[in-house]
Protein backbone atom coordinates (compact mmCIF):
# COMPACT_ATOMS: atom_id res chain seq x y z
CA UNK A 1 0.00 0.00 0.00
CA UNK A 2 1.79 3.06 -0.87
CA UNK A 3 2.15 5.97 1.34
CA UNK A 4 -0.40 8.95 -0.58
CA UNK A 5 -2.93 6.14 0.18
CA UNK A 6 -2.78 5.29 4.09
CA UNK A 7 -2.84 9.07 4.23
CA UNK A 8 -6.18 9.73 1.92
CA UNK A 9 -7.79 6.74 3.88
CA UNK A 10 -6.76 8.21 7.16
CA UNK A 11 -8.18 11.56 6.40
CA UNK A 12 -11.04 9.68 5.16
CA UNK A 13 -11.55 8.03 8.26
CA UNK A 14 -10.77 11.62 10.23
CA UNK A 15 -13.59 13.12 8.21
CA UNK A 16 -16.10 10.38 9.11
CA UNK A 17 -15.45 10.28 12.71
CA UNK A 18 -15.89 13.65 13.27
CA UNK A 19 -18.88 14.17 10.89
CA UNK A 20 -20.79 11.24 11.78
CA UNK A 21 -22.05 10.89 15.62
CA UNK A 22 -20.35 7.65 16.74
CA UNK A 23 -23.14 4.47 17.33
CA UNK A 24 -23.12 3.03 20.26
CA UNK A 25 -20.36 0.22 19.83
CA UNK A 26 -23.01 -2.73 20.15
CA UNK A 27 -21.93 -6.19 20.48
CA UNK A 28 -24.47 -7.47 18.37
CA UNK A 29 -23.90 -8.92 15.37
CA UNK A 30 -23.18 -6.41 12.80
CA UNK A 31 -20.41 -6.24 10.31
CA UNK A 32 -18.28 -3.42 11.81
CA UNK A 33 -15.83 -4.77 13.26
CA UNK A 34 -15.15 -7.48 10.63
CA UNK A 35 -13.85 -6.28 7.67
CA UNK A 36 -10.68 -5.12 8.62
CA UNK A 37 -9.89 -7.69 10.40
CA UNK A 38 -9.98 -9.71 7.51
CA UNK A 39 -6.80 -8.50 6.54
CA UNK A 40 -5.42 -10.20 10.15
CA UNK A 41 -4.05 -13.54 9.67
CA UNK A 42 -4.93 -15.76 11.55
CA UNK A 43 -2.06 -17.34 13.61
CA UNK A 44 -4.33 -20.56 14.15
CA UNK A 45 -5.32 -21.09 10.50
CA UNK A 46 -2.80 -22.77 7.73
CA UNK A 47 -2.27 -19.96 5.57
CA UNK A 48 -4.25 -17.24 4.60
CA UNK A 49 -7.41 -17.12 5.92
CA UNK A 50 -9.28 -17.11 2.84
CA UNK A 51 -7.56 -19.66 1.27
CA UNK A 52 -8.17 -23.12 1.26
CA UNK A 53 -5.26 -26.00 0.77
CA UNK A 54 -5.50 -27.49 -2.47
CA UNK A 55 -6.78 -30.93 -2.62
CA UNK A 56 -6.47 -33.43 -4.86
CA UNK A 57 -9.91 -35.14 -6.15
CA UNK A 58 -9.31 -36.60 -9.87
CA UNK A 59 -11.37 -39.66 -9.22
CA UNK A 60 -14.82 -36.87 -7.65
CA UNK A 61 -17.41 -38.39 -10.11
CA UNK A 62 -16.51 -42.01 -8.86
CA UNK A 63 -16.01 -40.91 -5.41
CA UNK A 64 -19.55 -39.33 -5.57
CA UNK A 65 -21.24 -42.46 -7.09
CA UNK A 66 -19.51 -44.33 -3.79
CA UNK A 67 -20.21 -42.07 -1.31
CA UNK A 68 -23.53 -41.80 -2.48
CA UNK A 69 -23.32 -46.05 -2.21
CA UNK A 70 -21.92 -45.83 0.98
CA UNK A 71 -24.58 -43.29 2.25
CA UNK A 72 -27.12 -46.22 1.03
CA UNK A 73 -25.36 -48.55 2.36
CA UNK A 74 -25.63 -46.84 5.66
CA UNK A 75 -28.92 -45.84 6.09
CA UNK A 76 -30.40 -49.10 3.99
CA UNK A 77 -28.20 -51.78 6.21
CA UNK A 78 -25.96 -50.89 8.28
CA UNK A 79 -28.11 -48.76 10.70
CA UNK A 80 -31.63 -50.93 10.96
CA UNK A 81 -28.84 -53.69 11.62
CA UNK A 82 -27.16 -51.57 13.98
CA UNK A 83 -30.23 -50.91 15.65
CA UNK A 84 -31.73 -53.97 15.83
CA UNK A 85 -28.26 -55.03 17.41
CA UNK A 86 -27.82 -52.63 20.15
CA UNK A 87 -31.44 -53.50 20.97
CA UNK A 88 -30.01 -57.41 21.42
CA UNK A 89 -27.21 -56.41 23.08
CA UNK A 90 -26.56 -55.23 26.43
CA UNK A 91 -23.79 -52.13 27.04
CA UNK A 92 -20.97 -55.02 28.22
CA UNK A 93 -21.36 -56.77 24.79
CA UNK A 94 -20.88 -54.05 22.99
CA UNK A 95 -17.68 -52.36 25.17
CA UNK A 96 -16.48 -55.73 24.92
CA UNK A 97 -16.56 -56.14 21.51
CA UNK A 98 -15.19 -52.76 20.86
CA UNK A 99 -12.60 -53.22 23.34
CA UNK A 100 -11.22 -56.74 21.34
CA UNK A 101 -11.31 -54.93 17.82
CA UNK A 102 -9.26 -52.59 19.47
CA UNK A 103 -7.08 -54.82 21.21
CA UNK A 104 -6.79 -56.72 17.83
CA UNK A 105 -4.91 -53.51 16.05
CA UNK A 106 -2.24 -53.20 19.08
CA UNK A 107 0.54 -54.85 17.28
CA UNK A 108 -0.30 -52.11 14.06
CA UNK A 109 -0.42 -49.17 16.87
CA UNK A 110 2.98 -50.66 18.28
CA UNK A 111 4.81 -50.75 14.97
CA UNK A 112 3.56 -47.33 13.71
CA UNK A 113 4.52 -46.06 17.26
CA UNK A 114 7.59 -47.31 17.27
CA UNK A 115 7.90 -46.47 12.71
CA UNK A 116 7.22 -42.66 14.08
CA UNK A 117 10.12 -43.18 17.14
CA UNK A 118 7.33 -42.66 19.69
CA UNK A 119 9.01 -45.02 22.37
CA UNK A 120 6.23 -44.24 24.82
CA UNK A 121 3.68 -44.66 22.89
CA UNK A 122 5.14 -48.18 21.29
CA UNK A 123 5.55 -48.81 25.63
CA UNK A 124 2.16 -48.03 26.05
CA UNK A 125 0.85 -50.12 23.14
CA UNK A 126 2.70 -53.21 24.53
CA UNK A 127 1.97 -53.12 27.97
CA UNK A 128 -1.79 -52.62 26.83
CA UNK A 129 -1.81 -55.50 24.43
CA UNK A 130 -0.20 -57.69 27.18
CA UNK A 131 -2.55 -57.08 29.58
CA UNK A 132 -5.56 -57.05 27.61
CA UNK A 133 -4.91 -60.07 25.76
CA UNK A 134 -3.96 -62.11 29.04
CA UNK A 135 -5.94 -60.32 32.36
CA UNK A 136 -8.22 -58.60 29.81
CA UNK A 137 -9.33 -62.02 28.42
CA UNK A 138 -8.45 -61.73 24.85
CA UNK A 139 -8.93 -58.25 24.49
CA UNK A 140 -12.33 -58.15 25.73
CA UNK A 141 -11.79 -55.95 29.17
CA UNK A 142 -9.34 -52.97 28.90
CA UNK A 143 -7.79 -53.21 32.22
CA UNK A 144 -4.43 -51.34 30.96
CA UNK A 145 -6.51 -47.94 30.73
CA UNK A 146 -7.02 -48.88 34.97
CA UNK A 147 -2.95 -48.90 34.60
CA UNK A 148 -3.06 -45.56 33.07
CA UNK A 149 -2.03 -46.90 29.97
CA UNK A 150 -4.06 -45.35 27.59
CA UNK A 151 -4.34 -45.94 23.56
CA UNK A 152 -1.52 -44.65 21.51
CA UNK A 153 -3.48 -43.94 17.76
CA UNK A 154 -1.12 -44.60 15.08
CA UNK A 155 -1.42 -46.28 11.71
CA UNK A 156 1.03 -46.61 8.57
CA UNK A 157 -0.82 -43.76 7.02
CA UNK A 158 0.28 -42.05 9.17
CA UNK A 159 3.49 -42.56 9.55
CA UNK A 160 3.69 -41.96 6.17
CA UNK A 161 2.54 -38.80 6.71
CA UNK A 162 4.95 -38.15 9.44
CA UNK A 163 7.65 -39.20 6.96
CA UNK A 164 6.77 -36.14 4.39
CA UNK A 165 4.70 -38.11 2.46
CA UNK A 166 1.42 -36.40 1.36
CA UNK A 167 -2.08 -37.23 0.58
CA UNK A 168 -2.09 -37.94 -2.87
CA UNK A 169 -5.60 -37.94 -3.73
CA UNK A 170 -8.81 -38.62 -2.25
CA UNK A 171 -10.34 -41.53 -2.59
CA UNK A 172 -13.85 -42.58 -0.91
CA UNK A 173 -13.80 -46.57 -1.17
CA UNK A 174 -17.16 -48.82 -1.40
CA UNK A 175 -18.07 -49.61 1.83
CA UNK A 176 -14.71 -48.61 4.09
CA UNK A 177 -15.13 -44.92 3.08
CA UNK A 178 -13.21 -41.91 2.79
CA UNK A 179 -8.88 -42.68 2.41
CA UNK A 180 -6.39 -40.98 0.11
CA UNK A 181 -3.95 -42.63 -2.12
CA UNK A 182 -1.44 -42.36 1.10
CA UNK A 183 -3.71 -43.78 3.66
CA UNK A 184 -4.82 -46.45 1.51
CA UNK A 185 -1.52 -48.05 1.10
CA UNK A 186 -1.09 -47.85 4.82
CA UNK A 187 -4.22 -49.81 5.09
CA UNK A 188 -3.08 -52.31 2.55
CA UNK A 189 0.72 -52.48 4.31
CA UNK A 190 -0.71 -53.17 7.84
CA UNK A 191 -3.32 -55.31 6.20
CA UNK A 192 0.07 -58.00 6.95
CA UNK A 193 -0.11 -57.01 10.49
CA UNK A 194 -4.23 -57.95 11.14
CA UNK A 195 -5.31 -60.79 12.37
CA UNK A 196 -8.63 -60.59 10.02
CA UNK A 197 -6.63 -60.33 6.86
CA UNK A 198 -5.51 -64.13 7.96
CA UNK A 199 -9.27 -65.05 9.30
CA UNK A 200 -10.86 -63.66 5.23
CA UNK A 201 -8.09 -65.26 3.57
CA UNK A 202 -8.41 -68.75 5.31
CA UNK A 203 -12.60 -68.34 5.87
CA UNK A 204 -13.86 -65.71 3.46
CA UNK A 205 -17.08 -65.60 5.24
CA UNK A 206 -15.79 -65.10 8.79
CA UNK A 207 -13.58 -62.46 7.55
CA UNK A 208 -16.89 -60.88 6.51
CA UNK A 209 -18.94 -61.95 9.54
CA UNK A 210 -15.99 -60.19 11.83
CA UNK A 211 -15.56 -57.30 10.08
CA UNK A 212 -19.06 -57.19 9.74
CA UNK A 213 -18.78 -57.14 13.31
CA UNK A 214 -16.60 -54.63 13.83
CA UNK A 215 -18.37 -52.01 11.67
CA UNK A 216 -22.13 -52.55 13.50
CA UNK A 217 -20.42 -52.05 16.58
CA UNK A 218 -19.30 -48.60 16.32
CA UNK A 219 -22.07 -47.77 13.81
CA UNK A 220 -24.27 -45.77 15.98
CA UNK A 221 -21.41 -43.67 17.24
CA UNK A 222 -20.03 -43.49 13.78
CA UNK A 223 -23.50 -43.05 12.45
CA UNK A 224 -24.23 -40.09 14.25
CA UNK A 225 -21.19 -38.34 13.21
CA UNK A 226 -21.81 -38.99 9.67
CA UNK A 227 -25.78 -37.94 10.03
CA UNK A 228 -24.76 -34.59 11.32
CA UNK A 229 -21.96 -34.07 8.96
CA UNK A 230 -24.75 -34.60 6.40
CA UNK A 231 -27.01 -32.45 8.08
CA UNK A 232 -25.15 -29.46 8.40
CA UNK A 233 -23.42 -29.04 4.96
CA UNK A 234 -24.73 -28.09 1.97
CA UNK A 235 -22.80 -30.62 -0.07
CA UNK A 236 -21.98 -33.52 2.05
CA UNK A 237 -19.74 -35.24 0.16
CA UNK A 238 -17.44 -32.25 -0.07
CA UNK A 239 -18.09 -31.57 3.82
CA UNK A 240 -17.01 -35.61 4.15
CA UNK A 241 -13.62 -35.06 2.35
CA UNK A 242 -12.51 -32.09 3.96
CA UNK A 243 -13.03 -33.47 7.37
CA UNK A 244 -11.16 -36.73 6.63
CA UNK A 245 -8.26 -34.30 5.17
CA UNK A 246 -8.15 -31.95 8.15
CA UNK A 247 -8.61 -34.83 10.88
CA UNK A 248 -6.07 -36.91 9.23
CA UNK A 249 -3.50 -34.21 9.14
CA UNK A 250 -3.73 -33.19 12.84
CA UNK A 251 -3.49 -36.91 13.35
CA UNK A 252 -0.64 -37.02 11.37
CA UNK A 253 0.57 -33.95 13.79
CA UNK A 254 -0.42 -35.83 16.65
CA UNK A 255 -2.29 -32.39 17.62
CA UNK A 256 -5.11 -34.40 19.17
CA UNK A 257 -4.27 -35.24 23.00
CA UNK A 258 -4.56 -38.71 23.44
CA UNK B 1 -21.96 3.36 11.06
CA UNK B 2 -19.79 5.34 8.83
CA UNK B 3 -16.86 4.49 10.58
CA UNK B 4 -16.50 0.79 9.04
CA UNK B 5 -15.86 1.98 5.95
CA UNK B 6 -12.75 3.69 7.68
CA UNK B 7 -10.64 0.45 6.47
CA UNK B 8 -12.82 -0.37 2.97
CA UNK B 9 -9.70 1.58 0.52
CA UNK B 10 -7.57 -1.60 2.12
CA UNK B 11 -10.48 -4.01 1.46
CA UNK B 12 -11.25 -3.59 -1.86
CA UNK B 13 -7.77 -4.31 -2.75
CA UNK B 14 -7.10 -7.03 -5.18
CA UNK B 15 -6.23 -9.79 -3.02
CA UNK B 16 -2.74 -9.84 -3.22
CA UNK B 17 -1.38 -12.17 -0.57
CA UNK B 18 1.48 -10.85 0.40
CA UNK B 19 0.98 -7.47 0.89
CA UNK B 20 -2.39 -8.04 3.32
CA UNK B 21 -1.09 -8.47 6.31
CA UNK B 22 1.33 -5.81 5.64
CA UNK B 23 -1.26 -3.44 4.98
CA UNK B 24 -2.76 -3.91 7.89
CA UNK B 25 0.25 -4.40 10.21
CA UNK B 26 0.82 -0.47 8.59
CA UNK B 27 -2.25 0.04 9.44
CA UNK B 28 -2.13 -0.96 12.78
CA UNK B 29 1.12 0.85 13.41
CA UNK B 30 -0.50 3.87 12.37
CA UNK B 31 -3.29 3.43 14.84
CA UNK B 32 -1.33 3.01 17.82
CA UNK B 33 0.80 5.79 16.57
CA UNK B 34 4.49 4.41 16.18
CA UNK B 35 5.04 5.65 12.57
CA UNK B 36 6.26 8.57 11.42
CA UNK B 37 3.83 9.22 9.33
CA UNK B 38 2.50 12.65 9.23
CA UNK B 39 2.64 13.68 13.47
CA UNK B 40 -0.77 15.55 13.60
CA UNK B 41 -2.75 12.76 12.20
CA UNK B 42 -1.69 10.21 14.35
CA UNK B 43 -2.87 12.60 17.56
CA UNK B 44 -5.96 12.84 16.48
CA UNK B 45 -6.34 9.01 15.41
CA UNK B 46 -4.39 8.25 18.39
CA UNK B 47 -7.28 10.10 20.42
CA UNK B 48 -10.04 8.54 18.37
CA UNK B 49 -8.58 5.31 19.03
CA UNK B 50 -8.48 5.60 22.84
CA UNK B 51 -12.30 6.81 22.82
CA UNK B 52 -12.95 2.96 21.86
CA UNK B 53 -13.73 0.63 24.49
CA UNK B 54 -11.08 -1.65 22.37
CA UNK B 55 -8.51 -1.54 24.93
CA UNK B 56 -10.43 -1.23 28.02
CA UNK B 57 -8.86 -3.40 30.69
CA UNK B 58 -9.49 -7.01 30.00
CA UNK B 59 -9.44 -9.27 33.58
CA UNK B 60 -10.38 -12.61 31.94
CA UNK B 61 -8.72 -14.84 29.88
CA UNK B 62 -10.08 -16.89 26.55
CA UNK B 63 -10.72 -20.07 28.91
CA UNK B 64 -12.98 -18.13 31.58
CA UNK B 65 -15.32 -16.91 29.36
CA UNK B 66 -15.71 -20.09 26.91
CA UNK B 67 -16.58 -21.54 30.09
CA UNK B 68 -19.09 -19.36 31.84
CA UNK B 69 -20.45 -20.05 28.63
CA UNK B 70 -20.46 -23.99 28.26
CA UNK B 71 -21.23 -24.32 32.13
CA UNK B 72 -24.29 -21.94 31.70
CA UNK B 73 -25.55 -23.75 28.81
CA UNK B 74 -24.87 -27.44 30.75
CA UNK B 75 -26.80 -25.90 33.74
CA UNK B 76 -29.54 -25.14 31.20
CA UNK B 77 -29.58 -28.47 29.97
CA UNK B 78 -29.34 -29.93 33.53
CA UNK B 79 -32.04 -27.68 34.51
CA UNK B 80 -35.30 -30.06 35.51
CA UNK B 81 -37.81 -27.65 35.17
CA UNK B 82 -36.45 -27.12 31.24
CA UNK B 83 -36.82 -30.35 30.47
CA UNK B 84 -40.18 -31.23 29.51
CA UNK B 85 -41.67 -30.56 25.88
CA UNK B 86 -43.58 -27.50 26.35
CA UNK B 87 -40.19 -25.81 27.48
CA UNK B 88 -38.36 -26.88 24.74
CA UNK B 89 -38.73 -23.76 22.99
CA UNK B 90 -37.70 -21.56 25.56
CA UNK B 91 -34.84 -23.68 26.68
CA UNK B 92 -33.41 -23.30 23.13
CA UNK B 93 -34.11 -19.76 23.04
CA UNK B 94 -32.04 -19.24 26.45
CA UNK B 95 -29.08 -21.58 25.13
CA UNK B 96 -29.03 -19.78 21.73
CA UNK B 97 -28.95 -16.13 24.25
CA UNK B 98 -25.77 -17.64 25.58
CA UNK B 99 -24.25 -18.62 22.39
CA UNK B 100 -25.09 -15.16 20.13
CA UNK B 101 -22.69 -13.91 23.52
CA UNK B 102 -20.08 -15.59 22.81
CA UNK B 103 -19.33 -16.44 19.11
CA UNK B 104 -18.96 -14.05 16.32
CA UNK B 105 -21.31 -14.79 13.73
CA UNK B 106 -20.16 -12.13 11.18
CA UNK B 107 -16.43 -13.44 11.73
CA UNK B 108 -17.21 -16.80 11.50
CA UNK B 109 -19.49 -15.85 8.13
CA UNK B 110 -16.88 -13.97 6.48
CA UNK B 111 -13.68 -16.92 7.56
CA UNK B 112 -16.14 -19.40 5.84
CA UNK B 113 -16.94 -17.25 2.47
CA UNK B 114 -12.99 -16.53 2.47
CA UNK B 115 -12.20 -14.72 -0.65
CA UNK B 116 -16.14 -13.72 -1.90
CA UNK B 117 -16.57 -11.87 1.15
CA UNK B 118 -14.82 -8.88 -0.31
CA UNK B 119 -17.16 -8.87 -3.38
CA UNK B 120 -20.37 -8.94 -1.47
CA UNK B 121 -22.35 -5.74 -0.93
CA UNK B 122 -23.26 -4.90 2.57
CA UNK B 123 -26.80 -6.25 2.24
CA UNK B 124 -25.74 -9.67 0.86
CA UNK B 125 -22.65 -9.52 3.93
CA UNK B 126 -26.05 -9.10 6.34
CA UNK B 127 -27.88 -11.74 4.60
CA UNK B 128 -25.27 -14.12 4.65
CA UNK B 129 -24.46 -13.38 8.17
CA UNK B 130 -28.40 -14.32 9.04
CA UNK B 131 -28.46 -17.37 6.99
CA UNK B 132 -25.34 -19.00 8.29
CA UNK B 133 -25.57 -17.96 11.59
CA UNK B 134 -29.00 -19.67 11.72
CA UNK B 135 -27.77 -22.90 10.02
CA UNK B 136 -24.55 -23.16 12.86
CA UNK B 137 -27.30 -22.68 15.58
CA UNK B 138 -29.45 -25.41 14.61
CA UNK B 139 -27.08 -27.53 14.07
CA UNK B 140 -25.63 -27.15 17.59
CA UNK B 141 -29.05 -26.87 19.61
CA UNK B 142 -29.56 -30.26 18.19
CA UNK B 143 -25.51 -31.16 18.87
CA UNK B 144 -26.00 -29.84 22.50
CA UNK B 145 -29.37 -31.31 23.36
CA UNK B 146 -28.03 -34.50 22.96
CA UNK B 147 -25.56 -34.54 25.49
CA UNK B 148 -26.28 -35.91 28.46
CA UNK B 149 -24.02 -36.76 31.06
CA UNK B 150 -20.85 -35.49 29.54
CA UNK B 151 -18.17 -33.88 31.06
CA UNK B 152 -15.96 -30.53 30.11
CA UNK B 153 -12.25 -30.06 30.61
CA UNK B 154 -10.56 -26.88 29.71
CA UNK B 155 -6.92 -27.92 29.20
CA UNK B 156 -4.60 -25.25 27.86
CA UNK B 157 -4.64 -21.82 25.96
CA UNK B 158 -2.00 -20.54 23.28
CA UNK B 159 -2.63 -16.77 23.37
CA UNK B 160 -1.56 -15.08 20.26
CA UNK B 161 -1.96 -11.29 20.48
CA UNK B 162 -5.80 -10.63 20.25
CA UNK B 163 -6.68 -14.28 19.91
CA UNK B 164 -6.44 -17.37 21.33
CA UNK B 165 -6.69 -21.02 21.04
CA UNK B 166 -8.92 -22.75 24.07
CA UNK B 167 -8.00 -26.69 24.41
CA UNK B 168 -10.79 -28.64 25.82
CA UNK B 169 -11.80 -32.11 25.76
CA UNK B 170 -15.49 -33.91 26.13
CA UNK B 171 -15.28 -36.86 27.90
CA UNK B 172 -18.08 -39.14 26.99
CA UNK B 173 -18.25 -42.82 27.58
CA UNK B 174 -14.56 -43.25 28.29
CA UNK B 175 -13.98 -41.26 25.14
CA UNK B 176 -12.17 -37.68 25.27
CA UNK B 177 -13.18 -35.83 22.18
CA UNK B 178 -10.98 -32.96 21.68
CA UNK B 179 -13.05 -29.67 20.94
CA UNK B 180 -10.95 -26.47 20.64
CA UNK B 181 -12.09 -22.73 20.45
CA UNK B 182 -10.66 -20.28 18.21
CA UNK B 183 -11.34 -16.65 20.71
CA UNK B 184 -10.83 -13.26 19.35
CA UNK B 185 -10.35 -10.27 21.75
CA UNK B 186 -13.32 -7.78 20.61
CA UNK B 187 -14.29 -5.00 22.67
CA UNK B 188 -12.90 -6.52 25.77
CA UNK B 189 -14.61 -9.55 24.93
CA UNK B 190 -13.21 -12.98 24.12
CA UNK B 191 -15.79 -14.37 21.21
CA UNK B 192 -15.45 -17.64 18.92
CA UNK B 193 -14.42 -17.49 15.40
CA UNK B 194 -14.06 -20.81 14.52
CA UNK B 195 -14.72 -24.79 16.40
CA UNK B 196 -11.70 -27.37 15.66
CA UNK B 197 -13.62 -30.73 16.46
CA UNK B 198 -10.95 -34.00 16.60
CA UNK B 199 -8.64 -31.80 14.48
CA UNK B 200 -11.72 -30.51 12.10
CA UNK B 201 -11.97 -26.87 11.67
CA UNK B 202 -15.85 -25.95 11.42
CA UNK B 203 -14.92 -22.81 9.62
CA UNK B 204 -12.72 -24.28 6.83
CA UNK B 205 -15.00 -27.46 5.94
CA UNK B 206 -17.78 -24.70 5.62
CA UNK B 207 -15.35 -22.92 3.22
CA UNK B 208 -14.47 -25.96 1.06
CA UNK B 209 -18.13 -26.06 0.62
CA UNK B 210 -19.02 -22.79 0.23
CA UNK B 211 -15.84 -21.57 -2.24
CA UNK B 212 -17.03 -24.34 -4.25
CA UNK B 213 -20.60 -23.61 -4.55
CA UNK B 214 -19.80 -19.70 -4.82
CA UNK B 215 -17.51 -20.82 -8.16
CA UNK B 216 -20.00 -22.77 -9.80
CA UNK B 217 -23.61 -21.44 -8.65
CA UNK B 218 -22.33 -17.91 -7.66
CA UNK B 219 -23.46 -16.10 -4.06
CA UNK B 220 -27.64 -16.45 -6.02
CA UNK B 221 -26.82 -20.35 -6.14
CA UNK B 222 -25.04 -20.12 -2.60
CA UNK B 223 -28.02 -18.32 -0.81
CA UNK B 224 -30.39 -20.36 -2.38
CA UNK B 225 -29.09 -24.01 -1.24
CA UNK B 226 -28.70 -22.40 2.14
CA UNK B 227 -32.43 -21.23 2.30
CA UNK B 228 -33.29 -24.96 1.35
CA UNK B 229 -31.20 -26.22 4.05
CA UNK B 230 -33.14 -24.36 6.70
CA UNK B 231 -36.65 -25.27 5.48
CA UNK B 232 -35.67 -29.12 5.78
CA UNK B 233 -33.54 -28.83 8.95
CA UNK B 234 -36.99 -26.75 10.52
CA UNK B 235 -38.80 -29.57 8.77
CA UNK B 236 -37.03 -32.05 10.33
CA UNK B 237 -37.66 -30.49 13.61
CA UNK B 238 -41.54 -29.43 13.56
CA UNK B 239 -42.28 -27.03 15.78
CA UNK B 240 -38.83 -25.80 16.22
CA UNK B 241 -37.48 -22.90 15.05
CA UNK B 242 -34.47 -21.93 16.60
Amino acid sequence: MSGTRIIRFILLGLILSVVVPLPAWSISADLSTVDDNYLEPDPFAEGDAGVLPVVSDPLEPVNRFFFAFNDRLYFWVVKPVARGYEALMPDVVETGVRNFFVNLRGPIRMVNNLLQGEIRGAGSETGRFLLNSTIGVAGLFDVASGFGLTPRVEDLGQTLGRYGIGNGFYICWPVFGPSSLRDSIGMAGESYLSPLTYLTRDNFESGVAAYSLKRVNVAKEKGEVYEELKKSSLDPYLAMRDAYFQYRASRVKNEILD
Amino acid sequence: MKRKDLSCPAVNRPLKKPSMPRAHLVFQRVKHGFSGLVPGIMLFVAVFVAALPVSAAVDTTATASIRVTVNRIFSLLKDKSLATESMRQKRRGLIVAEVDNRFDFSEMSMRAMGRGWRKRTRTEKLEFVDLFAALLKKTYIRRIEAYSNEVVEFRKEIRRGKRAMVYSVVLKNGNEIPINYAMKLKNSQWRVYDVVIEGVSLVRNYRTEFTRILGRENYVGLVRRLRRKLDELAREDKGGNV
